[in-house]
């Protein structure tokens, strides 16, 4: 009876904590916190939807040489250019097509204004490839990212 | 025995239930509604099994776009040629109502990451010379150049590597075919082989310089030369300087990010091997080449169009240095011809796709 008991104990435990451990899927690898080839600034990728985004939450640099805070001054929406680069959207529409791969989206560069089409591949779960390219691929240029992690408090 | 096997069950039960908690930072963020975008500042890196480093990158804030595709068009105005005797021609002066020609040009970035650039080229561009007079036939000079273009076309190869966050390298590479004639005469006389060597060092965003050594043809005959880069952005990210000595040099201001203007000059040239004085006329020589350079001083105004579609329109004088023929089979010997190329304003302008 003893061992009639441990056993089903045993399988319901073992039911119990793979329920409560949910298999991340592939998709949705890419989301986290990302630094940029340079280390200049950190992307979170979120997800809204079937589709991925990723915004700036941190940078090397925030302010000026006067002490405000950078805003998209290049934006070529005259509306945008005083909206902060803390919190920007700068990678939109990302659709995750298999195989590490993430496509359809747009990479907009606060340096210039300019939003290019953008491929995004998973190397490995802690590298990112995000290639920013006008009209064709070859016409473009990859940066390796990086994960990181928030320190535990 | 078994009571311990299924306690350990139970056990390793218990931990797998434990290690379900996830990184707040993986969950949607739809879920937060404000951030405190302090808590990004302190972070650790994921592990890797990848060294993270970082490589410095080739371009500075601010510099001029890269061009990918360029297709322009070249106009010098009038001038004259103050022509040697050759044969049994003697010298005489030809005037040129104008000289033009097309240029294009392509870069291919075919591998283009962190860690290395390779940029593979093509490009190909023209003179024509419209010279006035009835030309006879025995100045083969002159009949040469105002029966012919003079073509150049070739590849090229560009290669920048980064070393470290601060260093890197470019080597250039480019074999042209340069001739007077059709383009589809190939001769290997026509061929010139050209290069470039450069170290150099980004110490922050807005300046980058270096130093190397360059096989050139820009002073009309082969020489080997220093090569000095400088490209900088002042603090106020409206003026500039993109600097590669000896070949060009330019004073850069910013309007905005689509609108760019240029003071400066750049010394053009190459040797060109002049087939119909060799094919046609019997001088007596087998591989005569035509030596033409010149310094171009310039106001150049670049704008985009549309998005990555850019124009650059550019006027300036042309300053001919060097305008003569070589039997380079020869070199110990004074020129064949020794001719002057007078100088003239010119008009360049050009449609370009830009590089992100």
């Amino acid at each position: 009876m003893k061992k009639l008991f441990y056993l089903i104990l045993s399988i319901v435990m073992l039911n119990v904590a793979q329920a409560q451990t949910p298999e991340i899927p592939e998709s949705d690898k890419i989301l986290g916190v990302w630094e940029v080839g340079s280390g200049k600034a950190r992307v979170k990728f979120t997800k809204y939807g079937n589709k991925f985004g990723g915004k700036i939450v941190w940078l090397k640099e925030p302010n000026n040489p006067d002490g405000t805070k950078k805003v998209d001054k290049n934006n070529p929406d005259e509306a945008n250019r005083t909206k902060p680069l803390l919190g920007l959207n700068n990678l939109l529409g990302f659709v995750y097509k298999g195989n590490s791969q993430y496509e359809e989206g747009v990479i907009y560069d606060p340096e210039n204004g300019n939003t290019y089409n953008c491929v995004i591949v998973l190397e490995n779960d802690n590298t990112l490839n995000v290639r920013g390219f006008v009209g064709v691929q070859i016409f473009g240029r990859t940066d390796t990212w990086k994960r990181v992690t928030l320190k535990a408090k | 025995m078994k009571y311990n096997i299924l306690l350990l069950f139970c056990i390793l039960s218990i931990t797998s239930f434990a290690q379900t908690q996830t990184d707040s930072t993986q969950t949607d963020s739809t879920q937060i509604i404000e951030e405190d975008y302090s808590l990004y500042a302190d972070v650790v890196d994921a592990p890797s099994d990848a060294k993270k480093k970082v490589y410095v990158t080739q371009k500075i804030i601010g510099l001029s776009p890269t061009k990918l595709i360029s297709l322009g068009f070249d106009f010098v105005g009038s001038h004259s040629i103050e022509v040697d005797k050759i044969g049994n021609s003697s010298s005489s002066t030809a005037n040129v109502a104008s000289n033009n020609g097309t240029r294009f040009a392509a870069n291919f970035p075919v591998i283009s990451n962190n860690k290395m650039i390779l940029s593979l080229g093509v490009n190909y561009l023209d003179f024509n010379y419209n010279i006035d007079n009835p030309i006879k036939k025995d100045n083969a000079f002159i009949y040469s150049l105002s029966q012919y273009k003079l073509n150049s076309y070739g590849v090229n190869a560009t290669f920048f590597k980064p070393f470290n966050d601060k260093l890197f390298g470019i080597i250039q590479f480019s074999t042209d075919h340069n001739n007077a004639g059709l383009i589809n005469q190939f001769n290997t006389n026509g061929l010139k082989y050209s290069g470039a060597v450069i170290i150099g060092r980004k110490p922050h965003d807005r300046l980058q310089y270096g130093i190397g050594l360059t096989r050139t043809y820009r002073g009309g005959a082969l020489i080997y030369l220093p090569i000095a880069m400088y490209n900088y952005t002042f603090k106020s990210k409206k003026w500039g300087l993109e600097i590669l000595l000896p070949a060009r040099a330019n004073l850069r201001y910013t309007v905005n990010s689509r609108n760019l203007l240029f003071a400066g000059f750049e010394v053009e040239g190459n040797s060109y091997y002049m087939k119909p004085m060799v094919d046609e006329f019997k001088l007596g020589f087998d591989n005569l080449q035509l030596h033409r350079s010149e310094i171009r001083p310039r106001l150049t105004y670049e704008f985009s169009l549309y998005k990555f579609i850019w124009m650059s329109v550019q006027t300036g004088y042309r300053l001919a240095y060097k305008f003569n023929v070589d039997n380079v089979d020869y070199t110990d010997k004074p020129n064949v011809m020794d001719n002057n190329l007078n100088d003239s304003y010119y008009f360049n302008v050009s449609i370009n796709l830009v590089s992100p």
